[in-house]
């Protein structure tokens, strides 16, 4: 049935790690580390159920979220560092340390004589998804649009400055929605990796967080605009290797069809009469200096 | 509760000279760490090979790669445009170089072979770039995003080729393609992996994007741009055309240095990720290191080669590599703390 193919973890991931990415942009914080994060958690989610259990590491992985908000609010706030590096920089290091981290729970798989795949039997069928889905779409809409705070996260990404001059605190603001979307992006690698590939080999998810990231641009960062490019991306690209095997198109042709649709949708959107009516963060990648008062 | 502000202040050159040259000493301190702990080899051992590659000359293989890519992205930088994409700039140059070099005829004539191969490099590299430049300038579209995106593209692309059509007939299955003709080569200095002409083309570039940016009227108003578009325009130049150049240039020395890449170093076309090999992104932080001066670049991408050459010296199993990108972000992240000391100070109010 279609929606039990659309409907599926690989679709939640995507979700969860494009929403969670709206609420950090929407702040104006340019969220390029989101990749590094992406790769570190399905590392360290891997081998955290591989040495404590599902349960225990659910929740060292939202932790780990939260404490990567906390470093990147340290770069971007106080010691205004640009967004850009901030993210390239942290990239850099969590790539290295998601492979030591993923080896890590590999050779204790090895040591203990389990299986290195996970064997997690709780079912994910499509209801389930489609309801969890729906929950985060709207609880962010609410959480963004209708509620104080909300507004003055969305204040931050327009025009900080005056977001502060209306009493918003930007840094206390921009570390809260750093917080809150890392836990929500961290949740989303939890599912990819528990019921989706079950498994780790070295730097896989690498590329995901700018998908995540590219799709998040392409819904001009509204949270009710997401699921439908998710969507249709999570199908594209689980559905490229049966290309491979139907037509036998190379499948390094069929790979960079991800990336190149992305480039397309976010030009079309963002040329489109849409892109120019929707409020979007101007201020993203914007260093907010406090103490200036000329200009 | 004591207030906590942040005030905008200039360190003197010196002093900022200084804290950089600390950064520069606590990074290999920081690589020497994480070798010996998270490999487990002892640290004098490590030390010995730590000052061993920043003396070596093999370490002008990295330098000949980092040096041009760096001044290429100062020139973008400057203008404040997000050129991520040298990464799949080098891949494509080397694609380029390599139809050169093993397709057309081209190749088999000395000197005028790799001049060609190097040309249609840094064109393939320029238009690459382009690409996002184009979308950018007409249509505002981020070009942080647009470039990362066009790497994984460039990615795919060589991968294609190498596993596809171009894959060699004496490679016995590996995805590569035939070597390069050997008047296409650039021959190597004796006992190492660089050439000479390559150095030297890599150094000539420090004056000439030097002078480009600080001493014409152009690259005044790039690094205007950055800051204040609108009175750049106001200056009668066309701002469309300034982002265009910006990303151009760029892209031709990313594509460039991966010509180069191939004629001088792996002579045959290889997968895209063994071509650019993390290096493009690397660049990026050579060219913020330098503080994005032309001049002290060479500085910059000498440290950065050598830090970068440590991982071949050490080749302890298949986690060295993890941990070289993990010590070098490590040393970028310092960089960033540095810049944030040299221009701004913590002030306590009670």
């Amino acid at each position: 049935m279609i929606v039990e193919e659309l409907f599926e973890s690989f679709f939640l991931f995507l979700l969860l790690a494009a929403v969670g990415d709206i609420i950090v942009e929407r702040s104006g914080v340019l969220n390029l580390g989101i990749d590094g994060f992406i790769t570190l958690i399905f590392a360290l989610c891997y081998s955290a159920t591989i040495a404590y259990g599902p349960i225990a590491s659910l929740a060292l992985v939202l932790v780990a979220g939260a404490l990567y908000a906390l470093l990147i609010a340290l770069f971007v706030n106080l010691l205004h560092s640009s967004h850009v590096l901030t993210g390239l920089v942290a990239n850099m290091v969590f790539y290295g340390l998601s492979v030591l981290i993923g080896y890590w729970g590999l050779d204790l798989a090895t040591e203990r004589g389990v299986p290195r795949t996970l064997l997690i039997s709780i079912p994910l069928d499509w209801r389930t998804v489609l309801a969890l889905s729906i929950l985060a779409v709207s609880a962010t809409w609410v959480f963004l649009y209708r509620t104080r705070i909300g507004t003055a996260v969305r204040a931050c990404g327009y025009n900080p400055r005056s977001a502060d001059y209306l009493g918003v605190n930007v840094w206390r603001t921009r570390l809260l929605s750093l917080v809150l979307g890392y836990i929500i992006i961290a949740l989303g690698g939890y599912v990819y990796v528990l019921f989706y590939s079950k498994a780790w080999t070295p730097y896989i998810g690498m590329g995901y967080g700018f998908l995540a990231l590219a799709l998040a641009i392409s819904s001009l960062w509204h949270p009710l605009l997401i699921a439908l490019p998710t969507v249709i991306f999570s199908y594209l690209l689980r559905s490229l290797y049966v290309y491979q095997l139907e037509y036998g198109i190379s499948q390094y042709i069929l790979s960079m069809i991800p990336y190149l649709a992305s480039i397309i949708f976010i030009t079309a959107v963002i040329a489109s009469p849409l892109g120019k009516k929707l409020p979007i963060p101007k201020a993203l990648g914007e260093i907010y200096y406090k103490e200036e008062r000329a200009a | 509760m004591p207030k906590i502000a942040v005030v905008r202040r200039d360190l003197p050159p010196t002093l900022s000279a200084v804290v950089r040259l600390g950064v520069a000493l606590a990074g290999i301190g920081i690589a020497i760490l994480s070798i010996s702990v998270i490999l487990g080899v002892d640290a004098w051992t490590v030390t010995e090979r730590v000052v061993g590659t920043f003396l070596r000359p093999d370490m002008i293989r990295y330098l000949i790669v980092f040096l041009p890519v760096g001044l290429g992205l100062a020139v973008a930088y400057h203008a404040r445009l997000w050129n991520l994409g040298a990464e799949g700039q080098i891949v494509m140059g080397a694609v380029a170089a390599a139809y050169v070099a093993l397709f057309t005829p081209l190749g088999e004539i000395r000197v005028v072979g790799p001049l060609a191969a190097l040309l249609a490099a840094s064109l393939a590299g320029a238009l690459w770039a382009l690409l996002p430049g184009i979308l950018r300038a007409y249509l505002n579209v981020n070009e942080a995003i647009t470039t990362l995106m066009m790497n994984y593209v460039a990615y795919s692309l060589c991968n294609y080729l190498v596993y596809g059509p171009w894959r060699g007939r004496r490679v016995y299955g590996y995805p590569e393609t035939d070597l390069i003709p050997d008047a296409s080569k650039l021959q190597w200095v004796h006992g190492y992996s660089f050439s000479p002409w390559s150095l030297v083309i890599a150094i000539a570039f420090v004056p000439v994007i030097y002078l480009f940016l600080y001493k014409t009227r152009i690259g005044t108003a790039l690094r205007g741009y950055g800051s204040n578009p609108a009175a750049v325009e106001l200056s009668g130049l066309s701002g469309t055309r300034l982002i265009i150049l910006a990303f151009f240039v760029s892209g031709a020395l990313a594509g460039l240095v991966g010509g180069n890449e191939i004629l001088m170093y792996h002579r045959k076309l290889v997968p895209g990720e063994k071509i650019g090999a993390g290096m493009g992104f690397v660049s990026i932080m050579v060219a913020w290191l330098a503080d994005l001066n032309p001049a002290l670049m060479p500085l910059s991408a000498y440290y950065v080669s050598a830090l970068h050459y440590l991982r071949m010296v050490m080749q302890v199993g298949e986690l060295t590599e993890p941990v070289a990108r993990f010590f070098i972000g490590l040393v970028f992240m310092l960089l960033l703390v540095s810049i944030f000391v040299s221009k701004y100070k913590v002030v306590i109010r009670k």
